[in-house]
């Protein structure tokens, strides 16, 4: 008689739950990189981002005996992560989110291929965060998670507990409102790259 | 300037299976190109590594969660009793599940009475939040706060399991009467005495004692050699000086004597004569 295959996620969750050092170490490395970068995307700061997925990882720590195992345990996470990652993001985008994050950004791509392009993708990556503090909060972070975090759609709708047609509708608004900012920023800074510096190619759709 | 206006610009945003509809309609599209690219960009930030300090401060997490868990455990007990306490508040059972944190609102919950009873610093955490609570104010008193702020902040160490739970009493009790019985079955072979067991305990005991008494005379046998022969040394430099002395303070007793109208060779060989009358000289010299 075939037996149910365990679930692995469930079965780390419930040892990392009864305290083993193994289990807990072993969700620090499968999770703790991705955690990491999102509350990295979140916060636009390597200290806020370290406080922010300390805080994330005790909450994850306090509620793995929830766990059911019905979603993976990443987007589980992920879910738990939420509201600590909103009401931090609400907290840091008024004060500083992009300066440093574009420093930070120039100072890890100086150091090879073409100064140049190195130079356009991060004047992109700061118009782009520019955009998103402008942005409501839901839509900004549906962007963020899908385009620039790469979730998929399934991770996305665990995450915001929602179905997929809402993800994907939500998703839809948000790139369109982000376009419409992005573009007045853009003409706000005069900034041409070299793609686009004809201006009938840019105006021409 | 970047627009919205372009029917296909959901097709720029294809998933995978769809890759070569959005690459076609990007090479059309200069401002869904644009706009892709410059998301592209954003999202090509390398994945930062992991810290091995952030890396130590997650780990560590079991331990901070333990105080966390101390602490919401001890909130609800001060929680209940202070819901049961207030008159006209709800009582704890009546209290919605969603109104309150899932540990708040569990009733009759006896695992924080367990565990006040065992984690002393628990307990005066306890003590301090419900003299808060009786307070019912909003602001913590400032004695209130200097006592908290004299609890520890990290938990002590966790105690043995079996002083906590008495279900191991049991089973303690049988194992220790086990190596009791274990015990009193050998003692006879192990605590026998015998004359011979005497005897030889005590040669062995002669036998140290001797050996310690050997070692102590010897050793006081060479300092007495060593301090013999220093004086020697000594007394070899020093002869001619001493028999100087000698040799002066005999010449200055003879004069003495002949001073005296003594002979000092009849007082040498015991032959005594009247106490001669003391002169002036004489008492010169006592008094010198």
């Amino acid at each position: 008689m075939p037996s149910t295959p365990p679930n692995p996620d469930l079965f780390l969750a419930r040892r990392a739950a009864k305290g083993d050092p193994a289990a807990w170490d072993q969700v620090i490395e499968l999770y703790g990189e991705r955690i990491y970068n999102l509350a990295l995307r979140f916060t636009g700061q390597t200290a806020e981002a370290e406080d922010l997925t300390q805080d994330i990882f005790l909450k994850l720590y306090r509620q793995l005996d929830r766990y059911r195992g019905d979603v993976p345990l990443m987007a589980w996470a992920l879910r738990l992560s939420r509201n600590l990652c909103i009401d931090r993001y609400r907290h840091l985008r008024s004060r500083h989110f992009g300066q440093t994050l574009g420093e930070e950004t120039l100072a890890v791509l100086a150091a090879e291929g073409d100064p140049q392009r190195h130079y356009q993708q991060a004047e992109n990556r700061r118009l782009v965060h520019r955009a998103l503090a402008k942005m409501s909060d839901g839509q900004a972070m549906v962007v963020m998670l899908r385009d620039l975090q790469g979730f998929t759609y399934e991770e996305m709708a665990t995450y915001f507990e929602v179905p997929i047609g809402t993800v994907k509708s939500r998703l839809n608004r948000a790139r369109q409102q982000l376009v419409t900012i992005l573009g007045g920023l853009v003409d706000d800074s005069n900034v041409s790259t070299s793609q686009d510096s004809d201006p009938a190619q840019v105006l021409s759709c | 300037m970047l627009t919205t206006e372009c029917t296909d610009f959901r097709v720029a945003f294809s998933p995978q299976d769809r890759a070569s509809a959005a690459s076609d309609h990007r090479a059309q599209c200069a401002a869904c190109d644009a706009y892709a690219r410059r998301l592209e960009d954003a999202a090509a930030e390398p994945a930062k590594p992991f810290s091995s300090s952030l890396k130590a401060r997650l780990a560590a997490i079991p331990q901070l969660a333990l105080g966390c868990d101390d602490i919401d455990t001890l909130y609800a007990v001060t929680r209940q009793r202070a819901l049961g306490a207030r008159p006209g508040a709800a009582r704890p059972s009546a209290v919605r599940p969603n109104a309150v944190r899932p540990n708040a609102a569990r009733p009759n919950d006896t695992s924080a009475h367990a565990h006040l009873l065992a984690c002393r610093r628990c307990r005066d955490l306890y003590g301090c939040l419900h003299d808060a609570m009786v307070e019912g104010r909003q602001a913590l008193p400032a004695k209130l706060f200097e006592r908290l702020r004299q609890i520890s902040r990290n938990p002590p160490p966790k105690l043995p399991i079996w002083v906590l739970d008495g279900r191991y009493a049991t089973a303690i009790c049988y194992l220790l009467t086990a190596v009791l019985v274990l015990l009193a079955s050998d003692a006879s072979a192990r605590f026998q005495v015998t004359p011979e067991v005497v005897s030889a305990r005590a040669s062995t005991w002669l036998d140290d004692r001797l050996d310690d008494s050997s070692l102590w005379i010897g050793g006081v046998g060479e300092q007495l050699q060593q301090s013999f022969d220093s004086s020697r040394v000594w007394l070899v430099e020093h002869r001619d000086k001493i028999r100087q002395t000698t040799d002066d303070r005999a010449a200055r007793l003879e004069d003495r004597f002949r001073s005296l109208n003594l002979d000092p060779r009849r007082w040498l060989d015991g032959e005594t004569s009247p106490d001669p009358q003391p002169t002036e000289g004489d008492s010169d010299d006592r008094e010198n």
